[in-house]
């Protein structure tokens, strides 16, 4: 039997866009753009948009974020796989916000809606 | 600066002046410590808060913590403006005010410590109407105070600092603590701190009543600069206050959230509403009085400056 291998943030990003574009409408409600910074062994940008283009995950800054969220890889995959929810994350120090925290609470009712 | 003469050595101290009443009283009221109170019980409350309640009351201590040490930092050029204008009874009293201004920050500082949230950054909650308030107009008329100690620069000082940010966010921000923790039984040692914090702000907003007045008596008896400085700043005001509810709001609205806090957003800002238009109200009671002398023996024999 192989070994399980990780897959790469881009990967889960890819995933995210994925889930997101199927099913576009769980997100209605909480658009905006919700940017990542991800530490791992270097730091890493991607983009979750939501607006009226309809919903998905991007490489790199494509647009002004209205709140960007900072916190290492292994925790980001975490949120996602559901063990971390964002609330626990910032009020432990593992995520730091900044910008709009409105959008930021909204985030893991994103995560909730769809199975990653 | 050089001194000229000094008041009590030619005399004395004016026994009878408003804010030499007020310097009395906040000897005998101010005397709390921060250290003395105690956090045991706030300890194990926190500890058994689900993290969606920890974040519910986090924008509250992110606004006091911010708030107490930006007026603390900003006090020290109205302090220097009562000096220099000789004003030896005001500058006694604001050297209370300053101490009870460093309390008021160790006070949040010593609670978040306490509760192990000493290096988490709560900036993220500081909205856009609050940095306007907060990060900008605050300093930017006290700061003016270092080189015009004009009474339109004074009137604005005190407007911004006393009857916005302490008379109406300030009073605003207790009345939600004591909201959100009393009904929930919750937190005690930091509710009795903001009991202390209330009854200093008393007389505060006493100091920047009578500033207030005492200059457009003099200098603007419409009380125009007053009234469109606070209508001015009011929208951020409230929106410092709409932001902080529609968090809650939000936060109650998801379906993960587990949360038996409770604050009613709309009380909230009509608690607010009423604050503007109290301290409003309380500056122009003001534009009765023809001299500065008649409002002093208004206050004398009102006794609104008792010292006990």
């Amino acid at each position: 039997m192989g070994e399980f291998v990780k897959p790469t943030i881009g990967e889960v990003f890819q995933m995210i866009d994925a889930a997101i574009k199927h099913e576009p409408e769980k997100t209605t409600g909480k658009e905006g753009v919700y940017q990542f910074n991800l530490q791992g062994d270097t730091e890493v940008t991607y983009q979750l948009i939501i607006d009226e283009e309809g919903p998905r995950a991007v490489e790199g800054k494509k647009k002004d974020a209205d709140v960007t969220l900072i916190m290492k890889e292994d925790n980001f995959r975490k949120l996602v796989e559901g063990t971390l929810n964002p609330t626990a994350a910032f009020m432990s120090g593992k995520l730091k916000v900044k910008g709009n925290m409105g959008l930021a609470l909204k985030l893991q009712t994103v995560l909730n809606a769809f199975e990653f | 600066m050089t001194h000229q003469h000094f008041q009590t050595v030619e005399g004395v101290l004016n026994w009878n002046a408003p804010l030499y009443r007020l310097y009395e009283k906040a000897k005998q009221n101010g005397k709390w410590n921060p250290r003395d109170i105690d956090f045991t019980q706030d300890k194990i409350d926190y500890e058994n808060m689900t993290e969606d309640e920890k974040i519910t009351i986090a924008p509250l201590i992110a606004s006091f913590s911010a708030g107490e040490e930006a007026v603390t930092l900003d006090i020290l050029p109205m302090v220097q403006v009562m000096a220099r204008q000789g004003r030896l009874e005001d500058t006694m009293f604001l050297t209370t005010f300053m101490f009870d201004q460093a309390k008021h920050t160790e006070l949040f500082s010593r609670w978040q410590e306490e509760m192990g949230l000493g290096d988490l950054d709560l900036s993220a909650f500081h909205s856009d109407s609050y940095k306007r308030i907060f990060y900008e107009k605050l300093p930017e008329a006290m700061e003016r105070l270092n080189r015009d100690d004009s009474p339109n620069a004074v009137i604005k000082a005190a407007t911004v600092y006393n009857m916005v940010v302490e008379g109406i966010l300030a009073e605003t921000g207790y009345y939600s603590f004591r909201e959100i923790l009393k009904k929930a039984n919750l937190l005690p040692g930091i509710l009795q701190g903001i009991d202390y914090l209330n009854q200093d702000e008393g007389r505060h907003l006493q100091f920047g009543i009578y500033t207030i007045q005492r200059l457009s008596i003099e200098h603007d008896p419409s009380f125009n600069i007053f009234n469109d400085f606070i209508d001015e700043l009011w929208p951020d005001a409230l929106g410092v206050i709409e932001y902080l509810t529609s968090l809650y709001d939000l936060q109650m609205a998801q379906d993960w959230t587990e949360s038996k806090l409770q604050l009613d957003s709309e009380k909230m800002k009509q608690y607010a509403i009423r604050q503007y238009e109290i301290r409003k109200k309380q500056v122009n009671r003001g534009s009765s009085y023809q001299r500065v002398s008649e409002l002093n023996e208004s206050m004398i024999r009102n006794n609104s400056l008792r010292s006990s």
